[in-house]
Parts: structure tokens; sequence; C-alpha cells
């Protein structure tokens, strides 16, 4: 142990050390190793709530999207609907401690500029009607996204 | 067994022996897990983007998919990969809480040991 040479006056020092100084010592480092590991990065506890949310929005989010078929005016009322829930659970996503991760999924989701669910609206809106391959290929990859909330939710500690 | 220790000398370097054998197996198995998990992520992901890929631009050079339609497709999939990330940073938190845990108890043990109680 050369790396331990460091430790030999300290060692030759306290040749009597006493035994209270002892579990002092123990107990300071204890102490530390402690403060250590509550210092590392935390994670918020398994919510049946946002899990079942995550689950019913999927469902919801790819049935309203099999509709950008049609005129987007014929459904403007259940994107609206479905829009404010995902902004629902976006904010009680935000609103739990030690919930950055999965708040940070829920804000890719609603982002009009990160080719999101959101936007696969806001393209509907403007262009009116959808190609049946293209909601076909979102409705897939929006899926995953959904399907990458609810692993991570999860997979979280139950209580 | 305490009270004997009260007369002995104070060992610092069976402490750091303790520990680092106590902590060394908990390291090394995290470190195998979570690169077994990454690795294995990462592959998998590597190889559906790649197919995925294939397939639009087939679409896209039928006249299937317009430019801009494969153009947020692509954009989609930097979206799935910032979400895959996500999943996996927390679910490797959840992870790294277990060792700490274990590591905890390992510390716990070593300390205990020094003051006889262990």
């Amino acid at each position: 142990m050369q790396s331990l040479s460091f430790l030999r006056p300290l060692r030759m020092s306290h040749r009597n050390f006493s035994y209270s100084m002892r579990i002092f010592v123990i107990l300071i480092l204890f102490q530390l190793f402690q403060m250590l590991l509550s210092g590392c990065a935390s994670i918020a506890p398994f919510s049946q709530r946002a899990y079942e949310q995550a689950v019913d929005l999927k469902v919801d989010a790819l049935h309203t999207m099999e509709l950008a078929r049609d005129s987007f005016v014929t459904h403007q009322a259940e994107v609206s609907e479905l829009k404010l829930k995902v902004e629902k659970a976006y904010e009680y996503a935000k609103g739990r401690p030690d919930n950055e991760l999965s708040s940070a999924q829920w804000k890719i989701v609603i982002d009009t500029n990160e080719a999101s669910l959101f936007t696969f609206f806001k393209r509907w809106e403007n262009k009116k009607i959808l190609a049946p391959v293209y909601i076909e290929e979102k409705k897939s990859q929006i899926a995953e996204h959904f399907d990458l909330i609810i692993g991570l939710e999860s997979g979280k500690e139950k209580k | 067994m305490a009270k004997d220790l009260k007369h002995k000398e104070f060992d610092w370097k069976a402490l750091l022996d303790d520990l680092q054998l106590s902590l060394s197996p908990i390291v090394k198995e995290l470190a195998r897990t979570e690169a077994k998990t990454w690795g294995k992520d990462f592959l998998a992901f590597v190889k559906t983007r790649k197919s995925k890929l294939e397939k639009w631009t087939k679409q896209r050079a039928a006249g299937e998919l317009d430019d801009d339609d494969f153009v947020d497709l692509v954009h989609g999939e930097i979206n799935t990969e910032s979400l895959l990330l996500l999943k996996n940073k927390g679910l490797s938190l959840i992870r790294q809480k277990k060792y700490q845990e274990l590591a905890l108890n390992a510390v716990s043990g070593v300390l205990l040991k020094q003051v006889g109680l262990g």
C-alpha cells in the first residue's frame, strides 16, 4: 500500500488513540459518507396517477391522430381537449418533487418546435389534412414517445 | 471485544483496506450493469433508426411522404432519442440508489467492526 504512506505520520501520532476518540472519528466518517450519498441526484417514487395519465393519453393521442385523414376543422374540439389533458399531465409531472426527468419528457411532447405530438396537430391545422402514410409513421413514433414516458414511470420505486 | 480494542492502535490501513474490500464489488457490479444496459439500448436504438430511415427514404421517393413529412419524422427521431436518454438516466438513478444502500450497509459494517461492534 504505497499510496497510503502519507497516513504514516498520522498513524504514529495516534498510537494511543482513545476509544472514545476512535468512535468519534468513525461517526464523522460515517456522517461524511452519508452526506456524500445524499448529495447524489434522486428521483420521485412511482405515481399511479402519472402512470395512468400517460397510458390514457397514449390511447387518446393515437386515436385523435387517426382523425387527421379528415379536415382539421371537423375535429378541432377533440384536438383542443387532448392538448389540454396533455398540458395537465405536464403540469402534474412538473409539480412533483425530484421529477425533472419525467417533466422534461412531457415538455418534449408538448413543444411545438420539436416534431412532437403538438407539432403534429399544428401541421394538421396548417395543411388541413395529412397523408395516410405520414399519419401511420407518426403514430408509431408518438406511441414510442409515450412508451418511453410510461417506461420511466413504471420503473420508479413503488412505495 | 470493544474492551480489547481500547488498548489497540487505531489501524487506518486496516480501515481503508476493509472499506476497499467491501465497496469494490459493489462499484464493479454497478459499472458492469450500467455499461451493459446503456450499450444494449444504444445498439437497439441505432438498428431501429436505420430501418426506419430506409423505409421513409423509399416512401419519400415513391411520393407517399413529402419533404416536410420526411423532415418532421427525422426530427421526431431526435425526440425519441432524447426521451430514451431521459428514461435511461432515470432508471440508472433508481439502480444507483439501490447500490448506494448496499454501499451504506457495507461501510456501516466496516466502521462498526473498527469499534468492535461489528
